[in-house]
């Protein structure tokens, strides 16, 4: 007998033989298990290879990445630049030991954030080498927030109580920033308690999305948003009073979209967008000092050596990147203030690629894709929401920062998630992906194995 | 590490295989969140006690209502547009009462606000009545014991008893499918209707004031439509003039359902 697969198709043997081309025929075994699951000791759990191998991939490139990085250090920074990435290498190592393989979770979604929060820490250790410390600890506590959060949200019933107390503790927190805070480049939005600095505003976008998002007999029980719009509201204007303009931008696209999700009604969004518009232009009419901040929109090439010198400096040295960077520690927008926060765009351009920036790119909207197809998937509508609202956020950041720090949109100074530098932004960016993580129902296989339980039932 | 030891070439290639790597990182990392290995599956059921039609539960969240956008439309008056949410929480699926009007009945019992439901509930919103199925939550067995509803029977048992020993006959009765609720026929005469003066009193507004009448011939009975606006059914079929009942037929007064039975001793 011939091999069945070498038989050409519409011969009789390929007729008789079982259709293997579809999954259909496969599921409807009582027992089925899918391929990259295992059972084991009655539990339904992820095969380890895989991530295995990823990681060894990962961490082979995140050393080349960071070997690059060291290129052109001084010899007294160079020991303990190497001591702080090894440390970061442990980290990650010890995460995937813990989460991986004794608990069997899914990597992808953390080594995406690894691979992100290495650019940084390399791009940081090649401009600041002296500030490698604190944005090491910035990673780590990111990945510890990211834990924290994903276990958190496991358990429906303690997110619905906790709703409540995070929405005051955020408020409280902003109000608390507008008193204490004292104005810096032109905001007020720092909060210094001794050696640590906060900007709590990063930290409340987590809290937002958190509070934003609700449980289905919550939505169907008021019917109506106005609680939230009130809250959402009081954090847009406190954030406008303390002149962070980007960050309110954030605020409010976030707030459309957990309000159209909530209330799947496209008329209310409209009315919400006219009149924030009419109020954006109340401001600017009667406030001269908001539209002054604005003043070099548009015209950057008119102030290149001051308004417009972050901007214009930008987008020359991103182009002498080339499509694969000029290598880590040669460029020349190194030298611009702020360019490992706000500018960050424009190095990794010079630096590392525009090939890396479009996969830069790529990974914020396949994060907002992911949310988007997963929704339907999610266990409560609470994490539907969530995960596409922190989607939405980090696209929404990314795209003001990219487009600010080009001139496509005014300059807001909000920073790249997972690639500035800055301790509370990377906080928040790991709070944030932990709303995606939370969403899968794959991160809890207690959820996964009644799922098959009750499928073999019913 | 000094990029110049690899030379101009060496620099470039480095270059291009990192940017490439990361590229092919991401993609890959984040692509593989798409790679899901479970599907929507069926993990609880709604079976409609009157029509028998099943509905399949495969989310966590169901909403439950009149409107249509809810996940199960219940395509009845009685229920309010959005009536009801299921969830599966905690230790099991509950119910929430999501401000509705006439409120949810979980096995003929009411509820505040939320409950937990188990395998075989009955679930009456208005008039509409559903049975809870989803195997792996069955009922704790203490809980059954001190329900109110278990322990009726045998007072009403001693009742209907000593009725047939005075009347010679069997005594038929009434179940009200929505809430569960038993009416005997002790009497020769019944009229079921909306208004106040009816022996069966139903507060619907889908039945008339006057709706039906139960007679009583010999040892059997008899069910006439009284020219109601919303018309009386039995078994699905319409009522015209009067008709004789048989042990398990379906009444339908307007949307409210009963099942009578011919002998309540022998149930």
């Amino acid at each position: 007998m011939a091999d069945p697969k070498t038989k050409k198709r519409g011969s009789v043997y390929a007729v008789d033989a079982p259709r293997r081309t579809g999954t259909a025929t496969r599921k409807k075994h009582k027992n089925y298990i899918p391929p990259d699951l295992e059972l084991k000791k009655g539990k339904i759990r992820e095969k380890i290879g895989k991530w295995f191998v990823l990681m060894i991939f990962l961490t082979v490139l995140e050393a080349a990445m960071d070997l690059s990085a060291l290129n052109g250090l001084t010899e007294q920074e160079l020991p303990g630049v190497i001591l702080l990435l090894g440390i970061y290498f442990a980290a990650q190592w010890v995460y995937y030991f813990v989460a991986g393989v004794l608990l069997r979770r899914r990597m992808e979604l953390e080594m995406a954030g690894f691979l992100l929060s290495n650019i940084s820490l390399a791009i940081t250790a090649s401009v600041y080498p002296d500030r490698i410390r604190t944005q090491l600890i910035a990673v780590i506590g990111g990945i510890l927030v990211f834990a924290f959060l994903t276990w958190f949200m496991g358990n429906v019933n303690r997110v619905t109580v906790s709703r409540m107390p995070i929405g005051i503790a955020a408020v409280g927190l902003l109000a608390l920033t507008l008193v204490l805070a004292e104005y810096n480049n032109g905001a007020k939005n720092w909060l210094f308690l001794g050696p640590l600095s906060i900007q709590p505003s990063e930290i409340v976008k987590v809290a937002f999305v958190f509070v934003g998002a609700a449980t289905l007999d919550k939505i169907q029980n008021t019917r109506s948003i106005a609680k939230y719009v009130v809250f959402a509201m009081v954090c847009v204007g406190l954030l406008f009073l303390m002149l962070d303009f980007g960050t309110a931008l954030i605020f409010f696209a976030t707030f459309l979209i957990i309000a159209f999700l909530r209330s799947g009604d496209i008329k209310t969004i409209v009315l919400i967008c006219t009149a924030a518009l009419m109020g954006g232009i109340f401001i600017i009419l009667y406030k001269p000092y908001v539209a002054s901040r604005f003043a070099t929109y548009r015209h950057i090439w008119e102030y290149i050596d001051a308004g417009g010198m972050q901007q214009t400096r930008t987008i020359i040295y991103s182009l002498s990147g080339g499509l694969f960077g000029v290598g880590l520690g040669n460029g020349k927008l190194r030298n611009v203030f702020a360019a490992t926060e706000d500018l960050v765009f424009g190095v990794v351009c010079e630096e590392l690629g525009m090939l890396t920036a479009i996969a830069i790119m790529a990974a914020y909207v396949l994060l907002l894709v992911y949310a988007i197809r997963g929704a339907k998937y999610a266990r409560s509508s609470f994490y539907a929401i969530a995960a596409c609202s922190a989607a939405g956020m980090i696209l929404f950041q990314a795209m003001l920062n990219v487009f600010g720090v080009t001139d496509i949109l005014p300059f807001t100074g909000v920073t790249l998630p997972f690639i500035s530098r800055g301790g509370s932004s990377m906080l928040c960016s790991w709070g944030l992906l932990a709303f995606l993580k939370s969403m899968d129902i794959r991160t809890y296989p207690k959820v996964m194995r009644e799922l098959y339980q009750q499928k073999e039932r019913i | 590490m000094d990029l110049q030891l690899l030379g101009a070439y060496g620099g470039l290639i480095f270059r291009v295989l990192l940017s490439v790597s990361i590229l092919f990182f991401l993609l890959i990392s984040l692509l593989l969140l798409f790679n899901r290995n479970y599907g929507k599956n069926v993990i609880a059921r709604f079976i409609n006690a009157i029509s028998g039609e099943t509905v399949d539960i495969s989310s966590w969240e169901v909403s439950l209502g009149r409107a249509k956008t809810c996940d199960i439309v219940l395509n009845n008056p009685t229920v309010s547009r959005f009536h009801a949410v299921v969830v599966r929480r905690g230790k099991g699926w509950m119910i929430f009462d999501t401000n509705s009007k006439s409120g949810i009945l979980v096995n003929g019992k009411k509820i505040d606000k939320r409950a937990f439901i188990y395998d075989g509930d009955i679930i009456s919103m208005g008039t509409s009545v559903l049975t809870f199925r989803s195997p792996l939550f069955k009922r704790p067995q203490a809980q059954k014991k001190s329900d109110a509803a278990y322990q009726k029977i045998p007072a009403e048992r001693k009742v209907v008893t000593a009725a047939r020993k005075d009347a010679g006959r069997a005594i038929s009765a009434l179940v009200n499918l929505a809430d569960q609720s038993l009416v005997l026929l002790f009497a020769e005469d019944y009229i079921i209707g909306r208004a106040a003066d009816c022996d069966i009193v139903l507060p619907v507004m889908t039945v008339s004031k006057h709706h039906a009448r139960l007679l009583r011939q010999g040892s059997s009975w008899r069910l006439e439509d009284l020219r109601s606006r919303a018309g009386t059914q039995l078994n699905g079929t319409d009522v015209i003039g009067s008709v004789p009942l048989r042990g398990g037929d379906v009444i339908n007064v307007g949307g409210v359902y009963f099942r009578f039975i011919a002998d309540y001793m022998n149930e």
